[in-house]
Parts: C-alpha cells; sequence; structure tokens
C-alpha cells in the first residue's frame, strides 16, 4: 500500500514537507540551585533535580481530585529521599509559579519536566510546555521563570529541572536544511565516508549567548515527510561551533562515523585446532561491539569459520588499527553475507555477519539482511543525468602477509609444568602460553595437553582482550580498579600496563607502555575450583583469567600457588604471499592491501579449492562490482539512504537497478530535492 | 452547613475524593458536634477545625487525625462503638468514615425524635405508674 510520501512523489506537484529538528543541547557538570518559588507555591521542597526520587503522590484536591486507591497519602512533613520520594515544587489552583534557576557557571539551556503548565517566560519569551516538557536556551547563570498554568482548576507542579535544552526547528523557522548521507562503494580501498547536515534556521529570540555554549558532538536529528509518514530519524552530531548571526542559526553536524575512529588493540585472531568454532567472526564480533557497534548478532550463532588446519593460520589486526577501517574493509572487501558455502545445512541457526547502514552511514551487525529501502525513479523525472563507466578491473592483487610466531606458534602443547624461555624473558609454568607480541599482539593460548583435566570438548583457547576503560581525572590522573599489577588498561592515554597493585579508587599515575606488554610482577594465585562455565569471557586482569582456567579444569586441582609469569614472544609479519584473482573481463589491475592481515578458511575448506573467506572470497567479490557509475537530480525523498536500491526507469523502457552511493537531499524554500550518485547493481 | 446525605456506596479504587466530598464529611462532622450541644448531649473536644475546602487544598495528615478525632467524640457521645477509620486514602476507609458519621446522626435524630416525659424535681414515683419505655428527660 503506497504511503503518503510515495502517493506525494507520484504528482507533479506534491505538497511540501515537513522537516523536524531537533537539537539536544547538554550542560554537564553545572551545579543548580532553585529560588524565589516559595512565596508562588503551595507545598514544596525545592528538590528538583533528583530525577531517581520519585514525586510524592499527596491527597490533592486540584482538578477532580484523587483516585481512592490507596496510592495517595496525606500530606505530612518528610524528608525527601529516595524513599520518601519529594515534592518538588507545587503552586496553587489556577496560579502562576515563579522560579529562579541559578548555575554554578553558564547554562545553554534549561529542561523543565512539569505538569498543569501551559508555558513557560524566559526573558520575555513564552515556551509552550509539551507533553509535561519544556526546553529553552538560556545562555545565563541565572533565569528567572514565570510559569502559567494550564487552566484554572489545576496547580502547576515542577519535578524535574534540567540544564541543557532541546532547540525544535521546523518549517516555520527552517530556512534550508542540507542533508549529505555518503557511503563508498568503490572497489579500490573503500573508506567509510562521513555525512553532515547544514542547516539554518530562523529564531525572533536572541539566543546568541546560549549558541556559544552548544559543545560539539551535542545530539541532533532530523526527520522529513508528511504528519503520517516521516522518514527515520537520522542522527547527527554538531561539528564546529554552531553561529548567530542576523538571527539566523546556523548548525553543520556529521553523522557517528567519527565515533568509530576507535584504536582497537592490537590483536592476533587464531585457530588453533579444527574443532574451534567462531574463531574468525566471533572476534571480529567482539571487537567491533566493544568498541560501540550495535549487534543485533551473538557471539554463538556467528557463522564456523575454520582454518585448513590446526596452528596454522589467522588473522592480525595490526596496532593503528581503527573500527572505521574494518568497517570499512569489511564492507567492501571482507564480505560474508552472500557466501553459499557457510555451513547453514547442518546448522541453520548460524548466520552471516552482515552491516546494515540503519542510520544514513552508521552500520549495525545484523546476523540477517537488513532493510533496504526500495525505490522507483523515472528518468524522465531527473535532470542532469550522467553515467560514467570505470576500466573494468582484470586483476587484484592482494599482498597477504603470512604471521608466524617466533619461539612458539599459537596452540603449540605446553604441558602444565613447562617452561618457555625465550631471552631472558620468563618461565610459562603452566599449561596457559601468554604472548605478547612486539608492537602487534598479546593473546593468551592454551595448547592441548593430554595430562590436563578437561571437563568438556578440547578447545582452550581465548584470546586475552583487556578492554578495561578508564577515565581520566582532571588532574591527568587515574583512578584505577582494585586490581593487581600486570593488568592491561585502556586509559585516555592509551594502553598502560599496571606495574603495581592498585586499591579500589586508589589515584597513580597512568603510565603507558607502548610495547605491550612486559610483565614482571611474580602473582602468588590462590587457587579456587568454580564449577561455572561461562561461554563469553572478557579479561580484565590476570585474577580473572587465572579463575577462569582453574574453573575450565585446566588448573589441575593439585595446584595450590603457582608463580604465573607472562612471555614476551617476537611475531614475524613476512610479505611472502600474494594472492591474485583474475576474471576474463576487463584489463586493469588492482592493487589492494586491506587492514586484517591473514587468512581465514569456511569448515574445513582448503587453499586448493579456493574456499577461503578472506581474503580471497572478498577480492572475488570486488571483481563482481559493476564498473558502471553515474548521477542525477530528483526530487528527492527523506527515506532514501546511501545503500538504497532504485530500480530507474530509463527513457527507453529499461529498468536499470542501481544502489545509492550518496545522497543530498536539500530542504529550501518550502520545496525539496535530491542529487543522487549511483553504482550500477545491487551491492 | 445543613446535614448532607453522606455517600457510601464507593465500590473501588477509581472513585474520586473532590474537595465537595470533604466538605461534605467534614461538615456533616461538624453539625453533629453542633447537634449534640443543641440537643444537650455531652460531646468532648472542639468542633472540627477546617470545613471549608477548595480545589487548592491538600489534605494534610494533620486535618486528617483532627477529623477522626471529632468523629470518635461524636461516637462517644452517643455511646455508639465503632472501630476508628484510618489514614488511608481508600474507597472502603472513606466510605466507613461517612458510614460512621451516618450512624451517629441517625443515633441522634432518633434520641430527638422521643416523646418528652416533663417531671419536676420531688415528683414521687409509686409502684405500678405507667411510664413511657424509652423515653426521655427534658
Amino acid at each position: 500500500m503506497p504511503t503518503t510520501i510515495d502517493i506525494e512523489n507520484a504528482k507533479q506537484i506534491r505538497q511540501p514537507m515537513d522537516v523536524l529538528i531537533t537539537m539536544q543541547v547538554p550542560d554537564d557538570d553545572i551545579t543548580l540551585s532553585f529560588s524565589g518559588y516559595t512565596s508562588t507555591s503551595k507545598v514544596s521542597d525545592g528538590r528538583l533535580t533528583q530525577p531517581t526520587w520519585p514525586m510524592r503522590r499527596l491527597a490533592d484536591l486540584q482538578g477532580d481530585g484523587f483516585a481512592l486507591s490507596g496510592s495517595y497519602a496525606l500530606y505530612e512533613s518528610l524528608t525527601p529521599s529516595a524513599t520518601n520520594g519529594k515534592l518538588g515544587v507545587r503552586g496553587h489552583v489556577g496560579q502562576t509559579v515563579n522560579l529562579t534557576v541559578t548555575g554554578s557557571q553558564q547554562m545553554a539551556g534549561l529542561t523543565l519536566l512539569v505538569t498543569g503548565a501551559s508555558a513557560v517566560t524566559y526573558n520575555g519569551y513564552s515556551h509552550e510546555v509539551t507533553s509535561g516538557r519544556v526546553s529553552f536556551l538560556v545562555g545565563a547563570t541565572t533565569a528567572s521563570l514565570t510559569l502559567t498554568p494550564a487552566s484554572e482548576d489545576t496547580r502547576i507542579e515542577i519535578s524535574e529541572v534540567q540544564t541543557g535544552a532541546d532547540i525544535t526547528i521546523n518549517n516555520d523557522n527552517l530556512i534550508s536544511c542540507v542533508l549529505s548521507l555518503r557511503s563508498d562503494l568503490s572497489v579500490e580501498n573503500p573508506t567509510l565516508p562521513e555525512s553532515e547536515m547544514n542547516i539554518e534556521a530562523y529564531f525572533d529570540e536572541d539566543v546568541s549567548d546560549a549558541v556559544a555554549s552548544i559543545p560539539e558532538d551535542t545530539p541532533i536529528y532530523y526527520r522529513a515527510g508528511y504528519d503520517s509518514n516521516l522518514s527515520p530519524v537520522r542522527s547527527f552530531y554538531v561539528a564546529g561551533q554552531v553561529t548567530w548571526a542576523d538571527n539566523v542559526l546556523s548548525i553543520h553536524a556529521v553523522d557517528a562515523v567519527h565515533f568509530l575512529d576507535i584504536e582497537v588493540p592490537p590483536m592476533y585472531i587464531a585457530a588453533t585446532n579444527e574443532n574451534d568454532p567462531y574463531i574468525l567472526m566471533r572476534n571480529v564480533h567482539r571487537i567491533l561491539t566493544n568498541m560501540g557497534l550495535v549487534s543485533s548478532a551473538t557471539p554463538w550463532n556467528l557463522p564456523w569459520l575454520f582454518p585448513s588446519g590446526a596452528n596454522k593460520e589467522a588473522v592480525l589486526i595490526p596496532k593503528g588499527t581503527t573500527v572505521r577501517d574494518i568497517v570499512a574493509e569489511m564492507t567492501n572487501v571482507f564480505r560474508f553475507r552472500d557466501i553459499p558455502q557457510i555451513y547453514l545445512e547442518s546448522y541453520p541457526s548460524r548466520n552471516s555477519l552482515i552491516f546494515t547502514y540503519v542510520d544514513a552511514g552508521i552500520p549495525k551487525l545484523n546476523m540477517v539482511e537488513g532493510y533496504v529501502g526500495r525505490y522507483d525513479v523515472s528518468e524522465e523525472d531527473c535532470a542532469d543525468i550522467k553515467k560514467e563507466i570505470e576500466r573494468p578491473i582484470k586483476e587484484i592483487t592482494y599482498k597477504r602477509n603470512v604471521v608466524t610466531v617466533y619461539n612458539g606458534r599459537p596452540g603449540e602443547n605446553r604441558s602444565r609444568n613447562d617452561g618457555v624461555q625465550v631471552g631472558s624473558a620468563q618461565i610459562l609454568k603452566n599449561d596457559a602460553v601468554f604472548i605478547s607480541l612486539d608492537d602487534y599482539v598479546f593473546a593468551c593460548f592454551i595448547g592441548e595437553e593430554s595430562s590436563i583435566v578437561y571437563p568438556g570438548g578440547s578447545y582452550k583457547y581465548e584470546p586475552m582482550v583487556p578492554m578495561y576503560d578508564t577515565r581520566a581525572g582532571a588532574d591527568g590522573r587515574v583512578a584505577w580498579p582494585d586490581f593487581l599489577s600486570g593488568s592491561i588498561f585502556n586509559t585516555p592515554h592509551g594502553w598502560a600496563l599496571l606495574s603495581a597493585d592498585t586499591k579500589n579508587g586508589e589515584l597513580v599515575d597512568s603510565t603507558i607502555t607502548e610495547d605491550l606488554p612486559i610483565f614482571s610482577q611474580v602473582v602468588p594465585w590462590n587457587v579456587r575450583y568454580p564449577a561455572a562455565e561461562s561461554s563469553l569471557y572478557r579479561w580484565t586482569s590476570l585474577t580473572h583469567l587465572w579463575n577462569y582456567l582453574v574453573s575450565r579444569g585446566i588448573i589441575a586441582s593439585d595446584a595450590s600457588y603457582y608463580d604465573t609469569k607472562l612471555i614476551g614472544y617476537k611475531l614475524n609479519i613476512e610479505e611472502a604471499e600474494v594472492t591474485a584473482s583474475t576474471d576474463v573481463n576487463g584489463g586493469r589491475s588492482v592493487d589492494l592491501s586491506g587492514v586484517l592481515q591473514g587468512r581465514s578458511f569456511f569448515y574445513k575448506d582448503n587453499e586448493a579449492t579456493g574456499e577461503e573467506a578472506f581474503p580471497t572470497y572478498g577480492l572475488q567479490e570486488m571483481l563482481k562490482r559493476s564498473n558502471v557509475t553515474g548521477s542525477f537530480t530528483w526530487k528527492g525523498d527523506p527515506r532514501m539512504q546511501p545503500r538504497d536500491i532504485i530500480h530507474f526507469h530509463r527513457l527507453d523502457g529499461t529498468v536499470e537497478d542501481v544502489t545509492i552511493e550518496t545522497i543530498t537531499l536539500k530542504h529550501e524554500g518550502g520545496g525539496t530535492t535530491a542529487e543522487i550518485t549511483y553504482r550500477k547493481g545491487v551491492i | 452547613m445543613a446535614w448532607i446525605t453522606p455517600v457510601t456506596d464507593r465500590t473501588s479504587g477509581s472513585a474520586m475524593m473532590t474537595y465537595e466530598d470533604m466538605i461534605r464529611i467534614t461538615g456533616n462532622i461538624g453539625y453533629l458536634y453542633d447537634l449534640c450541644r443543641s440537643e444537650g448531649i455531652t460531646i468532648a473536644g472542639s468542633r472540627i477545625s477546617k470545613t471549608a475546602w477548595t480545589r487548592d487544598d491538600i489534605i494534610y495528615k494533620s486535618h486528617w487525625t483532627n477529623l477522626l478525632t471529632c468523629l470518635k467524640n461524636a461516637r462517644d457521645a452517643v455511646g455508639y462503638v465503632a472501630t476508628d477509620p484510618t489514614y488511608l486514602m481508600t474507597w472502603d476507609n472513606i466510605n466507613e468514615v461517612e458510614r460512621q458519621t451516618q450512624a451517629v446522626y441517625t443515633i441522634i435524630e432518633a434520641y430527638e425524635n422521643l416523646p418528652r416525659i416533663n417531671h419536676w424535681i420531688g415528683d414521687p414515683y409509686y409502684a405500678g405508674d405507667a411510664i413511657n419505655a424509652g423515653g426521655r428527660y427534658e
């Protein structure tokens, strides 16, 4: 059934679209105080900054009275608290309430949660209360507010005052909004590009002071369409300074892609055993979700990707790699969604890991193909139609590094009492091989050892991912939690190795260790025997790791105290092998070098049959990508985003399926237009 | 304020308590106090303190304490024995307040309507004199 937007799009002249833009201006670390309300209030305690304290439900006779359900109580003097609740500020029935809000520093805006009020007047301007909430810009340290009652029979009740404000821009004050949504469907060294939004809006009220207080990364939300049929919300973040001139507010905002510029801890993801499931997908999934990407996938139903043989292949994430790098590469090169051999026959619940672009350029990890918009556009309705054809690719050359570990490789069997001497480094005295690979990797490998009792399964490998984030205090020092020395932390300054035991909350100088990690501390471990077995691990300290080993029965029951030391291994990365894929078409050679290094295979696949998940399959996928691109200008649809499909009805009657690469939507002068670039085919 | 027939037929928590309800409840309790006094019935304490209610009012616990005290005084004045209503703002508790108010009023009304028997100090009584049972002295 066609939607309102579809119906309007079909018209030669469509109704102007509604554009709704909301910016949430935060104010952190501002302490508020309140005054001036007692003379206009019936009862009050002035507790307006305790959002978790409930408002007391009083036997209040305002309006139609209160329900005799037992949930309303007689008023009595109680100390406000989370248990007793609070009064906030409650006015007299049908009368205004005055409230003066003072901030410890300049407040960009204020938001009030209030019932029984129709409007709040500040600085001569009235702001309407909608759904119990009102928000407005302030730009001062003190704000004197007057609240107007909504009716003669009810009283104003203020429950919450927050710093920060919502700014709403709609057709009434919008001058222009240009939305540029971008993806990169190119085949050579693809990137994850940033989308942006530029807005100009008119305000009667002088908000110049408040505008100066709007920080970068302030969230701003965009929707457009018609009352009953608005586009999905697109989230953006203010970039640079919001400006104000001649009553015109100018905002530049970008999407969240820049939040993915987070460096991934260098990691070596390896399989040690043919029975090891999930190796690659599970760990890449872990990396991405740990770094903040939303995922609907769960590690245990990710596809099985096995190496061709145990102890042989691995994927390396080099130091300096960001989440954005990985996403860009996995989106265009490291692709799984079309792979047929993914072992679905036996394990239909195991699915591919797919990036879905849910919010313009922002990816989400899904287990199934996400929604992709499909639109019909006629060439006769378009202008500036261009078509370009790149020279096709004949060959892709990919330098695939072979990763080996000096003096001990993943999965090499170790006796619990054996040790490994590495230079002057330390001895391994249990079956867990901890390796720290210079400049690249720290990981934990646990080899098979027949003398050790395993409670179930033979797989004993988990990469150790130090994932404890700390926040630096104002003095640059870090409040460490209660951890033992040897823990690895992600500090605001980078990865750091804790060189001494700390107590909870203790402030110590964070030390940044560029060469991870050199462990020298001898730590006595008190062995325990928990029976619980968890399928997910995140090592935040050696204690956790040790408990895991014990719980899995890897540390034998006769152990009481061990001198456990971590040892350093040398990682060699040799540019030893080159994969070349060829296609009969075209004549151009492309030289790619991926961010992720190493190899990964499907279940029981092998090199001979070419069923290599990475990088071969990804490269073949790239060879299939069309070299035809184009662009056109159209009336535009705010629901469209990159990677959506357009059925392009050509003048000659043919229909060409194309994938949107970028779309620039312009709302100005009451109209909407779109400039669209595409790549041929469904990508 | 004149006597207003109490409401005692609330059946669920969706019943509302309005300022008119409070005017009726407190007014009736005040009325009972006045009636006792006018009928010469000894009633303890003072008249209920607040009988004027508007939408601007919130019922304080002190208001309710005073209301319950006055209701008990009225009950005691006529010898009507009942359990004290509680401080809960529930439909059945408010029903009980108004039911007790009505009960006290009914007793006083019945008392007021008994036939008068006038005796004088020094009037002798003798065995066999007929005196109307339940008669009242004035």
